[in-house]
């Protein structure tokens, strides 16, 4: 397992400036990864106190990602961006709805689902291939977005560990369990990927492939959890087709 | 739905069935032998008895998207093996698959649909045979990806109008299709050396860039 120094927090300051093609593409792209972050680290509090056999860790991983808001949120000083705060509150309102929910209902694995797994594929998802292009678009940005990734994974492992073991030897309450969440989550978190498609594409990236890159990734979390391949391929494939149609005809998912 | 209204819509089914399976048995006739079957002409000489020629879907919404779908068909033994070999016969299985089962449908139409399922996953484990033996390893994926960007791009056009149209008639929503096709195709391209990740990527890409 991956160890993190909290306190190798990068400089943005020292970060030098550069031309961007795009302002209100970034505006709402670190607007969003600055409030997901944000509602993240909400989550992981929330589920801190549903499981407090588990609240140091979860605490911490509370803190990772409300740092990573902060850093976002100086990256976006640094370089002038103001965050638009009303896409993202759009897209993550009905998410804070469905974690709301699962909190009355203290479904702690339900959380574990919707935020260990569908919010961090998206993520990951888009993280990993910005990595790419990090030091084009805000120089010397690059370790912030490895080390956040990192730290992205590092809550994904624990999760898909904790679930394995919770459901070892009961992987149908999983499938039924992961199949209700999806509804909500799926369409909730990948309708956000696709009405940020266009805007991965405006600051140089595939809004396509980091869609792709999202189902794979959950396809792929949910099989190593114990739900079986063709199942979880198909429920995830099935959700997310209505919201490739919506994207296609440029409608908004939410 | 009356029962006239409801044969009405079966007919047209079977009628965009039988004119994707004749185009493919065409092309299986002209490039891949292996797969110009004689269980395939049967379902072919079944099709034509229980649906019409697609003149007659003259006047529906379905009639331009299929249409555009099969004008993107190619004439090539490489067309053959991937896209109505692998991608469309398992579509085809899983549409009969979701109907032979099904009340709505008629009892000659249900019995020919779990034969005519059996049929389409034979043909598509022969293209697989197929391209696993003609195609170079290194060459596959990038082929799959250029044969089938096209027809994909344009299939979920054809999907919306079969929600719209017969997807309430018989309970068919073209997600769940594409879900089914999705993850049987999975193993499949996987078996035959492609990488799961560029696979599922290039067929977000292509029903995202949909015309």
């Amino acid at each position: 397992m991956v160890a993190f120094n909290t306190n190798a927090a990068p400089d943005i300051h020292a970060m030098p400036t550069a031309a961007r093609a795009s302002k209100d593409a970034e505006s709402i792209l670190l607007g969003i990864a600055y409030y997901g972050e944000k509602v993240a680290a909400k989550i992981y509090a929330t589920m801190a106190k549903l499981k407090p056999e588990y609240a140091d860790l979860l605490k911490k991983f509370a803190q990772m990602e409300g740092r990573h808001a902060v850093w976002f949120l100086e990256l976006a000083k640094k370089h002038d961006i103001k965050l638009d705060r009303e896409f993202a509150e759009r897209e993550l309102g009905y998410l804070l709805e469905q974690v709301a929910r699962y909190e009355s209902a203290k479904s702690f694995e339900s959380l574990a689902l919707v935020q260990g797994f569908i919010v961090e594929c998206m993520a990951v998802a888009t993280y990993e291939p910005f990595l790419e292009i990090a030091d084009d678009l805000y120089p010397g940005s690059r370790k912030l977005f490895q080390t956040v990734l990192d730290e992205e994974r590092y809550h994904v492992d624990w999760v898909t560990r904790y679930l394995r073991l919770r459901f070892f030897d009961a992987e149908d309450e999983l499938t039924a369990l992961a199949e209700e969440v999806n509804v909500q989550g799926v369409d909730c978190v990948g309708g956000s990927m696709m009405n940020i498609a266009d805007h991965l594409n405006e600051i140089g990236l595939s809004g396509a492939d980091c869609a792709g890159v999202m189902m794979d990734e959950y396809t792929s979390l949910l099989e190593n959890v114990g739900i079986e391949p063709k199942r979880a391929a198909k429920n995830v494939v099935s959700l997310f087709m209505p919201l490739i149609r919506k994207y296609r005809h440029g409608e908004s998912t939410k | 739905m009356s029962m006239d209204e409801q044969a009405r819509r079966e007919r047209q089914l079977w009628t965009m069935m039988r004119a994707v399976e004749a185009k493919a048995t065409t092309l299986y006739r002209h490039h891949a032998s292996e797969l110009a079957t004689e269980d395939k002409q049967v379902v072919l000489a079944a099709l034509e008895k229980l649906g019409a020629p697609l003149q007659e879907l003259e006047g529906t919404p379905l009639l331009a998207p299929l249409s555009n779908l099969l004008g993107a068909f190619g004439d090539t033994k490489s067309f053959a093996l991937f896209v109505n070999g692998l991608v469309l016969e398992q579509l085809g299985a899983t549409i009969y698959g979701r109907i032979a089962n099904n009340v709505a449908i008629s009892p000659e139409g249900r019995a020919f649909a779990q034969h005519a399922e059996k049929v389409s996953i034979t043909t598509r484990d022969a293209a697989a045979q197929c391209i696993s033996r003609s195609v170079a390893a290194a060459d596959i994926f990038d082929t799959f990806a250029r044969e089938t960007n096209e027809v994909l791009t344009r299939l979920d056009g054809l999907g919306e109008v079969i929600d719209a149209s017969l997807g309430e008639a018989f309970d068919i929503r073209f997600a769940d299709l594409l879900g089914d096709l999705t993850s049987e195709l999975l193993p499949i391209c996987i078996d035959l050396g492609m990488v799961r990740r560029k696979l599922i990527m290039h067929l977000t890409s292509a029903f995202m860039s949909a015309a």
